[in-house]
């Protein structure tokens, strides 16, 4: 029997000023790595802030951990963690920062806490608003994985990071999916770490979905991911 | 902060210890009482105990600031302070306290050993006082109070590296004039303008000084994983205790100082019924000002790229990856807001001069929904309600300068009417951004 899935999506419909996101049908099971690309303006933000209750649904259902997640946001965001590089953090030092932040996770897992700031060279004495803007894209992700989240919703995790840091990233991402019970779900423009990475592939373009499926099936082995989107479309 | 309060009582401990320095705060304990029972009676200007202050200072920062503790093989931290701020690094072992911490602990020491002596070598002076009089043991621990408002400042300056002699000279010389003019202005304000000026001048100081340096110690080994969590709760109690009893227990000295400010500040009016006690009020007001927002971060305390723009609703954004309802968010922010608008409404209340000042309390209130309003739209990102809000608060403000500065012969209209303006205003501003108190619609971030 299949696990129950951990986002479950129906006829989505998302409207965000003029530009109208559409998902007919759309599910990540537990134990995945999904990828979500298309240029800019698809709509993969608008997907992942609606998954992550950030933003509310026009029509269609959406379902996380089988909560709504804009209703509900307590239940599904205690097991979801979200990194957006543009997303505020709080302007104090590290430390504080994620002692705040901990108190609201039951899960929060304080050693693997500081496996990711020395993973991610990140000083827990430096203040926030001193880092660059790829060290706060570390801490951010920092933030989002501390508490072993079910689901771990990435918006563009690696923009900034060098390629250490995006090393960094990919272990760290593949390390989360070890567990079964766990997915990640990212958006990214570097398509060569998506494809190395992602078992599911979610196209967006013009707010539509393009394509959806397993990675290998839909690049296929001879060519690359940046070719395929070429091939449709949606680059 | 807990290595700090170490760090305190390890500096005092060691005076206290050390015969050396026995000797030396002893010498300068005796030379501030000669000099204090020989112009007690007949000079009480605020130059004289401001000069006491400096001979102490100058006779303590010898021997309990950071000269005291030499390294070894490396000299005296004394010799070398105005090379260069790197000898910090060696000179300071590498604790785990910021120097900030450091300079404020080491200050804070010297005013105590001063204060300490103060006590021991003058009980003649409390001794003269009429048997009985609360007020005059009142007004000697008031004395030693005010002292070490004085002190704290100027031990800063003086225990602060500075990158040059020049500079430090500099600094520890232009905190002289300054102290002056307090010294000078404060018995026309009030008893308790003291501490709010020392902090000031303190915070001022550490924010000029070059005490924020780092120490070049590796990464690896200076945290440990209890010290980045805390105890996890359902999220709603953890966002009432962030929103409220965090900040004051993050603040429990604040909130000390401001209520034992305020017990005294009512006890010396019972007593001599003079007008520390108006600006005692006044000055909890607005500590309950710098305690409540300051503590829970709320304006202007996030990091975005970019910058935070006022009405970016970074506030709001900050908390939305987090398991927290943005309306219950939004709820402690107009709750905070209120608090605020009405704290200040207890500032206003303590214009001692103005004559229709009674009336500033209750229109206050009103005014203090506009500033909720003001401040939730903020949070939110809603530039329109939020520029209202602001307007109304303006308004109200200064309708309530109106009957402020009105006589008792005025007629009646002329107090109600603005009266009126303050309250219509004050709810104008505060009404609309209720809206997002239950909102259900896209965030914007």
């Amino acid at each position: 029997m299949a696990a129950d899935p951990l986002v479950q999506i129906a006829g989505l419909v998302v409207h965000r000023g003029r530009f109208t996101l559409s998902v007919p049908e759309w599910r990540v099971a537990p134990g995945q790595v999904v990828g979500v690309v298309g240029p800019n303006g698809a709509g993969k933000s608008t997907l992942l802030e609606s998954i992550a209750g950030l933003r509310a649904t026009d029509g269609g259902a959406l379902r996380v951990f089988g909560c709504d997640p804009w209703g509900d946001p307590v239940a599904v965001r205690t097991a979801l963690g979200f990194m957006s590089d543009d997303l505020p953090v709080f302007a104090m030092r590290i430390d504080r920062l994620l002692r705040t932040l901990s108190g609201y996770y039951a899960t929060w897992d304080a050693a693997l806490v500081e496996s990711l700031l020395e993973r991610f060279e990140l000083d827990p004495r430096d203040r926030v608003w001193e880092l660059s803007r790829g060290q706060g894209t570390r801490l951010r992700l920092v933030t989002a994985m501390a508490f072993r989240p079910r689901l771990l919703v990435l918006d563009e995790p690696a923009a900034g990071l060098d390629l250490a840091g995006r090393r960094t990233l990919i272990e760290s991402v593949l390390d989360i999916v070890r567990d079964p019970q766990r997915s990640v779900i990212l958006s990214s423009h570097v398509l060569a770490d998506v494809e190395r990475i992602a078992d599911e592939l979610l196209v967006v373009h013009n707010g539509l979905v393009v394509r959806a499926g397993r990675t290998d099936t839909l690049i296929g082995d001879r060519r690359t991911l940046e070719e395929a989107l070429d091939a449709w479309g949606a680059v | 902060m807990t290595p700090a309060i170490y760090h305190f009582a390890g500096r005092v401990r060691e005076a206290v210890r050390s015969p050396r320095l026995l000797l030396a705060g002893l010498a300068c304990g005796v030379f501030a009482a000669t000099l204090d029972a020989r112009v007690a009676t007949h000079v009480r200007h605020p130059l004289v105990v401001m000069m006491f202050g400096l001979s102490y200072l100058g006779g303590l920062a010898s021997v309990i600031g950071p000269g005291a503790s030499s390294s070894p093989g490396q000299g005296r931290f004394w010799s070398t302070r105005f090379v260069g701020v790197d000898k910090l690094d060696w000179a300071h072992p590498p604790l785990p306290l910021g120097s900030r911490s450091r300079v404020l602990a080491e200050a804070l020491a010297a005013v105590v050993i001063i204060l300490a002596w103060r006590a021991i070598l003058e009980p003649a002076y409390v001794l003269a006082l009429p048997p009985g009089s609360w007020a005059g043991i009142l007004g000697f621990a008031r004395d030693r109070w005010v002292e070490a408002c004085m002190i704290l400042p100027c031990a800063v300056a003086w225990l602060s590296p500075a990158r040059s002699r020049a500079l430090h000279v500099v600094r520890s010389v232009a905190i002289a004039p300054l102290v002056i003019a307090w010294s000078l202005l404060a018995p026309r304000v009030g008893i308790w303008s003291w501490p709010v000026v020392a902090l000031v001048l303190t915070v001022g100081l550490l924010e000029l000084s070059q005490v924020r340096l780092r120490f070049t110690v590796p990464f690896r080994g200076r945290t440990r994983a209890g010290a980045l969590v805390r105890r996890a709760r359902t999220p709603e109690s953890q966002l009432w205790r962030d929103f409220w009893s965090g900040p004051l227990t993050a603040n429990v000295l604040v909130a000390l100082f401001m209520l034992v400010a305020l017990v005294s500040n009512a006890i010396l009016y019972s007593l001599s019924r003079d007008r520390s006690f108006v600006s005692g009020m006044a000055t909890g007001a607005w500590v309950a000002l710098l305690l409540v927002p300051l503590g829970v971060q709320l304006l202007g305390r996030q990091a975005r790229r970019g910058g935070t723009p006022l009405f970016g609703g970074s506030f709001v954004a900050a908390w939305s990856a987090l398991p927290v309802r943005r309306d219950t968010l939004l709820r402690g922010v107009y709750a905070h807001g209120l608090l605020w608008g009405g704290c200040l409404s207890v500032f206003s209340l303590t214009f001692p001069d103005l004559d229709g000042r009674w009336l500033i309390g209750p229109v206050g209130l009103a005014a203090s929904l506009s500033v909720a309003g003001a401040l939730v739209s903020v949070a939110i990102g809603d530039r329109w309600r939020g520029l209202l809000s602001m307007g109304a608060t303006v308004v109200s403000l200064g309708a309530l300068a109106m009957p402020a500065m009105l006589t008792h012969a005025a007629p009646v209209w002329t107090t109600v009417a603005p009266i009126a303006v303050a309250a219509l205003a004050g709810a104008a501003g505060g009404l609309p951004p209720l809206v997002h108190l239950g909102l259900r619609r896209a965030e914007r971030r």
